[in-house]
This record gives C-alpha cells, structure tokens and sequence, in this order.
C-alpha cells in the first residue's frame, strides 16, 4: 500500500517538472520549490547525524577516557557554530576563523595531490614514446592547447599557428562533452520514464496530458477573442 | 577584537597550511596526528556547514511569506517539506526508517530526476535551431560531437561499424590532447591561486581586505 | 500560416514528443541492440575478478536523485560482482547526503545480510561530510575518523576492520560519483599510496577520467549508464541499463539527425536568400 503512494507521488511530482516544457507554470514552480526544501531538509538531517556521530561521541569518550585528542573535538564543535556568524553583519568576522580553517586544509590537501595527479601524471602520460603517429599528434595537440592557454592570439611567428590549433583542439574537446552530457541527461529521462511506466503512475501520464492540451486550447481561445 | 580575529585568520590559514605541507613530505609522528586531527576537525566543521543553506533559506522564504506576495504559496511548500523532513528524520533517528524513506523516495528521487533530465529536452531543440556550424570553430565542435554520438550509442555501430572506430578515434584525440591540457591548467591553477591564498595575497575567500 | 511557417515556430513540441516516444518505446519493448564492451570497463571487471580472500575493496558513491539512473545501475552491478567472490572485504561508504539512502536501497536488492555477514564480510560506514578532507582523514587514518559505522556499531567492534587503517591496506577503490572527488581519491589515495582507484562516472565527468585512465593512473572507468550496460552483461545480471541502452540508441540517432537536419535547413536557407 505504501508503494502505491509513494510510486503516485513520485510521478505526480515527476510531472509536474516536465509541465516545463510545456510552459512556466505554477504546477512547474511547486514542484521545484518541494525539491528544494525536501533537498535542504535532507542536508539538515545529514549534518545532525554527523555532528553526533563524528564529534559529540568522540569528545563524550575522550572526557570518559581522558583521551585529550576526543576532549579537543570540543574545538571542532566550537568552530562549527561560530559558521552561523556568517549571518550576523556585526561579528561576521567570527566565522572567517573557521572558514580558514577548512580553507587552509582544503587546499593544501588539494595542491598536495594536484601537482602529482594534474601536472606531473599528466605531463608523463603526454611524453610517450615517438614511435609512432598518434603519440606524435598527442604531443602536439597537448603542447598547442597550452600555448592556446598562454597565448590567445599570435604574438610571435615563432609560435605562429600554434594557438589557433590548440583552439580548434579545444573546441573538439568541447564536442565530445557535449555529446557525453547528452548522454547522461538522456540517462535521467530513461530513469524517470521507467518509474512512471509501472501501475498506477502510468495513469497519471494521460491526465496530465489532458490537462496540459485543454490549457492550450483555453489559452487559443482566450488569444482568438482578444484579437 | 575584530582586528585580532582578521589577522589571527590569516595566521591560522597559513600555519595550517604550512602543517599539511611538511606533513606530506616528513614522516613525523606528532605532526601527522596534528594533521589528522585537523582534518578531522574540518569534516565536522563541513556538517555544521549543511545547515547554513537551511537558515539562508528560512529566513528568506519567511520574508517572502510575511509580505505575502505571489510567491508565498511557493514558500509555504518549502518550507513545510524542509520542516517535515528534518522532524522526521530526527524523531525516527535514521534516515532508513519507513517513514523517511517514503518521503525521500516520493520526493527527492523523482524529483530531482525529472528536473535534472528535462535538459534532455531543451539540448534536443537546441540540436535543431542553435547548434549551428556558422564558423570552422563550431563546425569542428559540431563534428566532434557527432563522432561520439556514434561512439556512444551500440545503434550507430549496426547502421555502419566503421561509425564507432571513427569516434573513438576521435574521441582517444580529443582526451588525449584537450582534456589533458585542460588538466595540467586545473593543476597549475589550483597551486598558484592556492599559493595566493595561503600567503595571504588573495584575500577574497575569506571576505577581503581582511 | 502555411505549414512551414508553422512548424517553424511551434517546432518545440514536436521535437519533445518524439524525444519522449523514442526513449519510452524501447523500454517498453527492448530492440536488443548488440552492446559492445569497451576496454575501460573489462578491466573494471577483470581486475575485481582478480580479487582474492583477504583483499580489501573500498566501494564509495556519490548518488543522488539527480544522477540515480546513470549511477545506480553501476553500483548495484559493481556490488554484486563483489559480493559474488568469497572473502573480499568490502567497505561501503557515501559521500553525498543523499547518497546512504541508496547504499541501503542496495544492499537489499541484493540481499547482501542473507548472503554474506555485516562486520565480517561488508560494512556500511555511512555518509562522511568534507569532501576532500573526509577522504583524506580515511586514507591517513580510518579510525580516527570514523567512530561508528552507520547503524551506529562502534568501529573498534566491527572485526574486519581490524586491520584496516589506511589507503596502503585498501587493495582497490571503486568510486562512483558525478561530483569532484574523483579528483579527490586520485589526490589523496592514488598520489601518495598508490592505490588501485577505478572510477564509475557520470557522463559529463567521464572525460576528465578518460586522461587519467589514458595516463595509467586508474585501472579502468565505468563510463555512465553505457557502462553499467556493459557491466550488467560481464556479470550476467542484466538490468535497467542494459534496456536503457536501446532507448539511449533511438535517443542519439535523433540528436545526430536534429543536428544535421537543422544545420541542412540553415545553410539552404542561407543560400536562398
């Protein structure tokens, strides 16, 4: 029983998006704003759990145990509320310590790994053999998009056409993106359709159908009358 | 106060910093449980950080409903969902419980499925009206993307199987050149900017002017 | 208003309706288009197929509603393999909000307790808030990161992660994700322990993987739901993804004529004039 209404639900609100592509609508605006509170609603929950989880149990058990690395964990919580100063225009100052603080770490964590994995890995995964033709192409489409990236335009002709065939390199790259993220939302239309052809959401594909065909033809009529 | 708290920002960024540095390169036991201590303290920081997005959006959505415009209804619908879903999930201590997991099944999967696969639907059109070869540039981008159309789909492999070899050598090209380039930017980017902020030249993330 | 003029403006509709009838039909009736495996996803398989008792296989995912049908299919297809060898340890862990709800999802579409034992075989620590540095405190020290799993068991009581402290003890990753911590397990796994990563990607994602599969820094990519196809046909447990490839065929073929019928249109249009 409970499936039955939660499939209805579901497609109910899976269709009340798609009227977008009929026109803006409030049935469209309804169902956006319910994602969006339940999606934040959710981010709330999450976060309650892991504050309980990650800090309050570890500083519970290092008062317990003494351990000073869990009573330390006291700092953590601390930092976290100081966040929501943010929203204070007097003591916003209050939050920078924490967002530092996660600054500080996310980026030395990130440079740590990027030079490895980024420039480094990269740079040998381009530097192969000349043996043969396609690592000869690489090389230079590697090598012509970096001088696209430093020099947009032509600046000396020594580098001459170079930057201009990094572009064109560039731009082949923006097309097999742009056919990969086809793929993917196709992906999520083959999802949502696959949920709404199982009983009873199906029913609801016709009335809703309904709906939109009278609301077009109501709207020509009202168009014809004025003109 | 305020002065203390700015500058003692800007230390604690550096110094923070400098920990993980040295904690990648010297295998010190004391500076390695600083660093994991620290880290460990951001995870936390980051769950107290879900919640900004909550009162961001409570207080605005209740200034909406207060002048009770064209948009309350809308308002009211979010802000009852956002409240429904953080009681339940707090009352039933699990985000498995029957209860939460009918709402989150009803809700936010079909939900934000539809929303996200709807551009499905405008890339279609635009394929017909906007994607226009008007210039070499686009026209390599155009074919490019057609090239992995046949890659990616088993159908263009019937029609004619010299459709796919033909994308994936296209598509190994384009990986092996563009993205690659793209990459190394990525990470001669994150260090420099990254390098800015750390020694305090950047000010930006944390307000400016600080 | 003639016909053409007609059809010019109110285009919009037409396309949408056959776009939704030619990736509706093949799920209703599947064509059974052959699915060719591509290299990256065999040595996906091939590599778990290797696993032996003892390896440890860290199973990470960022799924959420928007990305559920492109990676869903790939977890499910990925666990199941896993939970078919004998002795793997496996380590599931989330790294989206809305991500646990899908670990349980499953967990029990697989019947993963009827078939193997929680805290011996598998272990579910639940979603880890922080990014990069969540995944950075589980490669340095997973037990000072986490304290329990996500049925609130307390780790030190969990016995097959006993000897589990670090990324040196994790024999693969497999991260499946449309989000930036690819990047981050590269980063903070692969860069300074070398661990075996694989990643399972969302398509807009997938060429970023591509450079990193291309370079040898990980062992192989489950591209999107074509993936998961291939994946679901190298088990045998054919699923929604391996339907949905048809509807992805009809899909492509209609933006390739969409795109080449519009650019005919314009460039004869052009010449008239």
């Amino acid at each position: 029983m409970t499936d039955i209404f939660v499939v209805s639900i579901a497609a109910i609100l899976a269709l009340m998006i798609y009227t977008i592509l009929y026109r803006e609508n409030p049935a469209f605006r309804l169902g956006e704003h319910i994602l969006v509170g339940a999606t934040v609603g959710n981010a709330v929950v999450q976060a309650v759990f892991q504050i309980q989880n990650v800090a309050i149990t570890k500083f519970q058990k290092g008062m317990e145990t003494g351990d000073v690395t869990g009573i330390l964990y006291i700092i953590a919580i601390i930092l976290g509320i100081l966040l929501y100063f943010q929203f204070s225009s007097k003591y916003r100052y209050v939050s920078k310590i924490s967002i530092a603080l996660m600054l500080a770490v996310g980026l030395s964590l990130s440079i740590r790994g990027l030079i490895s994995v980024n420039v480094v890995g990269q740079i040998i995964g381009a530097m192969q053999p000349l043996n043969s033709v396609q690592n000869i192409v690489y090389l230079i489409g590697v090598v012509c998009v970096l001088l696209y990236f430093v020099y947009e335009k032509k600046v000396s002709n020594i580098i001459g056409p170079l930057p201009k065939i990094g572009r064109y390199v560039l731009m082949m790259t923006m097309g097999a993106y742009f056919a990969n993220v086809l793929m993917g939302r196709v992906s999520l239309v083959i999802g949502t359709l696959n949920d709404l052809f199982v009983a009873p959401a199906y029913y609801f594909i016709p009335i809703a159908l309904l709906i939109v065909i009278a609301d077009s033809l109501s709207r020509r009529k009202i168009a014809g009358k004025k003109s | 106060m305020s002065i203390v708290f700015k500058k003692g920002t800007s230390v604690v960024l550096f110094v923070v910093a400098m920990i993980f540095f040295f904690d990648y390169f010297w295998k010190d036991p004391t500076l390695q449980g600083t660093a994991t201590n620290l880290n460990n303290w951001v995870v936390v920081i980051a769950a107290f950080a879900l919640g900004l997005g909550a009162y961001s959006l409570t207080v605005r959505h209740v200034q909406i409903i207060r002048k009770r415009g064209m948009l309350m209804p809308y308002s009211i619908a979010l802000l009852v969902t956002m409240f429904t879903f953080i009681i339940t999930g707090l009352v039933t201590h699990s985000i498995s419980s029957p209860e939460y997991s009918f709402i989150y099944n009803s809700i936010i999967v079909p939900a934000s499925q539809a929303l996200y696969g709807m551009s499905s639907f405008f890339i279609a059109s635009a394929s017909y009206r906007a994607l226009r070869a008007k210039s070499y540039e686009s026209l390599v981008c155009l074919a490019a993307a057609m090239f992995i159309l046949f890659l990616n789909a088993p159908i263009f492999g019937v029609i004619n199987p010299i459709l796919p070899s033909l994308g994936k050598i296209v598509w190994d090209t384009s990986i092996s050149t563009g993205m690659r380039a793209i990459l190394i930017g990525i990470g001669i980017g994150t260090l420099t900017t990254g390098l800015r902020i750390i020694i305090g030249q950047d000010k930006a993330p944390l307000g400016g002017g600080d | 208003m003639t016909l053409r003029e007609s059809l010019s403006q109110n285009y919009k509709p037409i396309i949408y309706f056959i776009l939704f009838v030619l990736i509706g039909f093949p799920l209703l009736h599947p064509l059974g288009l052959p699915l060719p495996i591509d290299q990256d996803c065999r040595d996906v398989y091939n590599k778990i197929e290797s696993l032996k008792a003892g390896d440890v296989a860290v199973v990470t995912q960022y799924i959420g509603g928007g990305n559920r049908a492109e990676l869903y299919p790939q977890y499910k297809a990925v666990l199941e393999h896993l939970l078919r060898k004998d002795g793997i340890k496996i380590i599931l862990e989330e790294a989206g909000t809305e991500s646990p709800v899908f670990s349980q999802l499953v967990l029990q579409e697989l019947n993963a307790f009827k078939r193997k034992t929680y805290g011996v075989d598998f272990v579910d620590l639940g979603y880890i808030p922080g990014d990069e540095a969540a995944i950075a405190g589980l490669c340095r020290d997973l037990h000072a990161l986490v304290s329990k799993d996500y049925y609130g068991t307390p780790i030190d009581q969990i016995p097959m992660l006993k000897d589990v402290n670090t990324a040196k003890d994790f024999t693969i990753v497999v991260d499946i994700t449309a989000s930036a911590d690819s990047q981050f397990w590269l980063n903070q796994a692969y860069a300074p322990y070398r661990t075996a990563i694989a990643l399972g990607m969302a398509s807009a994602k997938v060429p970023d993987a591509y450079a990193y599969y291309k370079a040898g820094q990980i062992f192989g990519i489950l591209e999107s739901l074509k993936g998961a196809a291939q994946y679901e046909f190298l088990t045998g447990s054919p699923g929604l993804a391996i339907i949905g490839m048809d509807a992805q065929s009809l899909a492509h073929l209609y933006i390739a004529f969409l795109i080449v019928a519009g650019n005919v249109a314009f460039f004869m249009g052009r010449k008239k004039k």
